[in-house]
């Protein structure tokens, strides 16, 4: 009894998890082979949802994607260039150069106007809170870890956006900061004497960009100060004896100590970004394609009365986001 | 003691999720069957839906009790669309009817009242010779899957005193005037930058974009004058010589471009909700308001709320497009409020009774009293019941002598075609009045003949009714 005991009482949770979340993600893998409109009979159409995805310039666009692979494959030749040079891994360099030329192809290619899908979008976000959010909160970290006063309220303060409903921050970003009328952007923009910004219509996706980085840089500082907290407060002081500068102390002893950190919070960049949805469809309505992210654009096709359809957009995210962590999960053991 | 413990943590558990089970199950007490609206927020449809809930409680009330769910638009259709899925949708639910109901009645979810609405009752206020003109949106196969309420018109409302003030001529519906489109520019250039008796500013128009059906309006409308009635139509449903690329619907996607570009309408309209385009009306902030006859009773009330303020409401016909092939007393509107069964409930004797109290003479009363658009059953627009012109407000009484005038009423695109069609549209209509960062008509246009050509090869279209 007693070995049973331990089993039963965590069976209702188990339960619980069981038909909300596994049975729901297994249901859209099966969902995906199928053409569904979500009130009549489901008709099987096998591989259908996905080849037409292949094609569906809305979700990718194979311009942006050929332009980040010769980017990639340039990366790649430069990056065996340099580990020859500097007698380094020319594999660890090989893969980094090409990544970072993949990456910088969809970047740069978005920025000057390559059509983009809500896939590439969905990347951008993510690699621009990577090289955004992160550097800040670790900044922020590393001030508040100077044992200043107040350090623990602003890391409180900071923390706030994090722990508020999505929803209603969504809602107080579209109506009280970027309202053309009263919001408090706007204001700040008459008053320099400029003409008011429709910053949702003209300018949606750096508004969700600041938004969420907003929200978020708050979690990562509350992270980081405890990564850092981890270090032994006798090698800074050590650093400081040594003479090393900022600077210097954070290249070569907080970075170093607190990378495997880092690299976590790279990956919740990028995964957070495929589940994000409920702050970009309330504060833009998600109603222009030039907004959509991925979960946005699976929500638009199910709208439409094709959830079979969205069930293989998100099953190929899935892929997708599981490649990406796993990536960075190896990259954890490389030495950086 | 460890073992006592632990049987009595076990028995907690077990008593708190019987206590949930049972509470989840409807904690005993009568059944309930359940009546969804999408009229959350009115202050003018809520009192009348409320009086209608109590008074079926107390009639028929001793073994079923009437649950009533109020839900703002978009949350309705969404809702209704996640439980139709799920296959627990509400016992009774509202409906626009057309194509989205449409979609509903081919998946079975929707009861057929057909034998309903032969009752007597029925066929007092809904008289038979007329019903092909009634309830052709909520007709498939002979059969009727719907019970009519209202009809909603959708006309430019104008503020009498400021036409006044600023010397723009009315043009009098009652005598069939209406505005070219230059005249109606033209209005647009008067009112803008002027300023109303309290100082605040006044927009020539006002538009709730962030509703984008408002939006939606402009288009049908311009499409109506251009092409004349039938256009859309054939266009949707792939008729020879008919597509939406042609110079029609490019050249209704230019008027309303050029609209923006004229300012015409409140800054950060595109983002507007309803109450913020009523809000400007209602306080003589705008001369013109393109919306529907819903919006009368709502206004009426907020001016109650005001100390019986009076309003200069008014209402002209959308302007013609010289050269256009459209009727000029051509509507924009739709037979709706439609009731619908869900084929599903458990309720049906219950949910026809609900039905039944509609058609009492004592709801009408209280429909026309607390909210007062124009009633379906009016023999005026080919009902069976005899409405005294009393119980309308003035400009609802001017827009049912309009409407027997019109030569045709387009239903909304949003509601006639089928969902996916209707998405899209509303999607496009963003797209195409964005002052910045949109679409080009011909991009619109293109837009809307792909989506109809994939509906055309999933035989959702066309579309037919009656």
């Amino acid at each position: 009894m007693k070995k049973i005991l331990p089993y039963l009482f965590v069976l209702p949770a188990l339960a619980f998890f069981m038909i909300f979340f596994i049975y729901p993600n297994i249901d859209v893998f099966r969902i995906s082979l199928y053409s569904w409109d979500g009130i009549g009979p489901e008709t099987f159409v096998g591989t259908a949802n996905f080849e037409r995805l292949i094609g569906d310039s809305g979700f990718w666009s194979w311009q942006l994607w050929s332009l980040s692979a010769i980017c990639g494959l340039a990366g790649l030749a430069l990056g065996i260039l340099f580990a020859r040079l500097t007698k380094r891994g020319m594999l660890r360099w090989g893969v980094l150069g090409f990544f970072a030329g993949l990456l910088g192809g969809i970047f740069g290619g978005g920025l000057v106007g390559v059509p983009a899908g809500a896939l590439e979008r969905t990347l951008v976000i993510g690699i621009q809170s990577i090289f955004v959010q992160i550097p800040i909160a670790l900044v922020i970290a590393l001030i508040l870890h100077g044992r200043i006063r107040g350090a623990r309220t602003f890391a409180i303060i900071a923390f706030l956006p994090v722990m508020i409903s999505l929803v209603a921050l969504a809602l107080v970003w579209r109506y009280m900061i970027y309202d053309m009328n009263v919001g408090a952007l706007n204001v700040i923009v008459r008053l320099f004497g400029g003409q008011p910004i429709n910053w949702l219509a003209d300018m949606p996706l750096l508004s969700v960009v600041l938004t969420t980085n907003w929200i978020y840089i708050g979690l990562y500082v509350v992270i980081f100060m405890a990564a850092l907290k981890s270090i032994p407060s006798a090698i800074f002081d050590s650093a400081k004896v040594d003479g090393l500068s900022g600077f210097q102390t954070l290249r070569r002893i907080v970075i170093p100590h607190i990378n495997k950190v880092i690299l976590l919070t790279c990956i919740m960049c990028i995964s957070g970004t495929f589940k994000a949805f409920d702050l970009l469809w309330v504060m833009t309505g998600a109603e222009a394609s030039e907004v959509h992210i991925t979960s946005t654009y699976l929500v638009k096709e199910m709208m439409y009365g094709y959830w079979g359809y969205a069930c293989a957009i998100a099953v190929v995210c899935f892929f997708i986001s599981l490649a990406i962590v796993a990536i960075q999960l190896r990259a954890m053991k490389i030495k950086v | 003691m460890e073992k006592r413990v632990m049987l009595a943590a076990a028995v907690v558990a077990i008593a708190c999720i019987g206590a949930a089970a049972f509470v989840f199950m409807g904690g005993g007490g009568k059944p309930k069957f359940y009546w969804w609206t999408p009229h959350a927020g009115s202050p003018t449809h809520i009192p009348w839906h409320t009086e209608v809930e109590q008074m079926y409680n107390q009639r028929y009330g001793e073994n079923v009790e009437l649950v009533k769910v109020d839900y703002s638009t978009e949350d309705f259709k969404n809702a209704l669309e996640t439980t139709m899925a799920g296959d627990y949708p509400p016992d009774v639910w509202h409906s626009w009817g057309g194509g989205v109901l449409k979609d509903y009645v081919d998946a079975g979810k929707v009861q057929d009242i057909t034998d309903l609405l032969n009752e007597d009752w029925a066929v007092r206020l809904l008289p038979p010779e007329n019903r092909s003109k009634l309830l052709w949106n909520s007709t498939w196969n002979g059969r009727h899957y719907g019970f009519p309420y209202t009809i909603g018109v959708i006309q430019i409302y104008i503020n009498r005193s400021i036409f006044d003030a600023f010397g723009v001529e009315i043009p009098d519906v009652e005598k069939g005037e209406v505005w070219t489109w230059d005249e109606f520019m033209q209005a647009i250039r008067t009112f803008k930058g002027k300023k109303n008796s309290a100082g605040k500013d006044i927009y020539p128009i006002v538009v709730a974009g962030g509703e984008e059906w408002q939006l939606s309006f402009y288009y049908m409308y311009l499409v109506d004058r251009i092409g004349g009635s039938d256009y859309f139509r054939k266009a949707l449903n792939g008729e020879a010589g008919y597509s939406f690329t042609d110079n029609v619907f490019v050249r209704a996607g230019e008027l309303c471009q050029e609209l923006v570009q004229a300012e015409a309408f409140q800054p950060g309209f595109i983002n507007a909700g309803y109450d913020i385009a009523d809000f400007y009306f209602f306080e003589n902030q705008a001369a013109m308001y393109l919306q529907g006859s819903w919006m009368v009773s709502t206004l009426r009330y907020r001016m109650q709320q005001l100390g019986g303020r009076e309003f200069p409401l008014d209402v002209i016909y959308f302007p013609v497009i010289q050269g256009g092939a459209g009727d000029p007393s051509d509507l924009l509107g739709a037979v709706q409020d439609y009731l619908c069964i869900s084929s599903k409930s458990q309720h049906k004797e219950e949910a026809y009774n609900l039905i039944r109290l509609h058609g009492t003479d004592e709801v009408i009363n209280s429909f026309l009293q607390k909210v007062g658009d124009i009633l379906v059953f009016d023999s005026r627009v080919g009902g069976g019941l005899d409405v005294p012109a009393s119980k309308y407000d003035p400009v609802i009484l001017k827009q049912i002598g309009v409407l027997q005038r019109a030569a045709n009423l387009q239903m909304p695109w949003d509601q006639y075609t089928p969902r996916a069609f209707a998405l899209k549209h509303l999607e496009l209509m963003n797209r195409l009045f964005r002052p910045a960062g949109g679409m080009t008509p011909s991009e619109v246009a293109l837009e809307h003949q792909r989506m109809a050509e994939r509906l055309r090869s999933e035989g959702k279209l066309p579309i037919t009714f009656g």
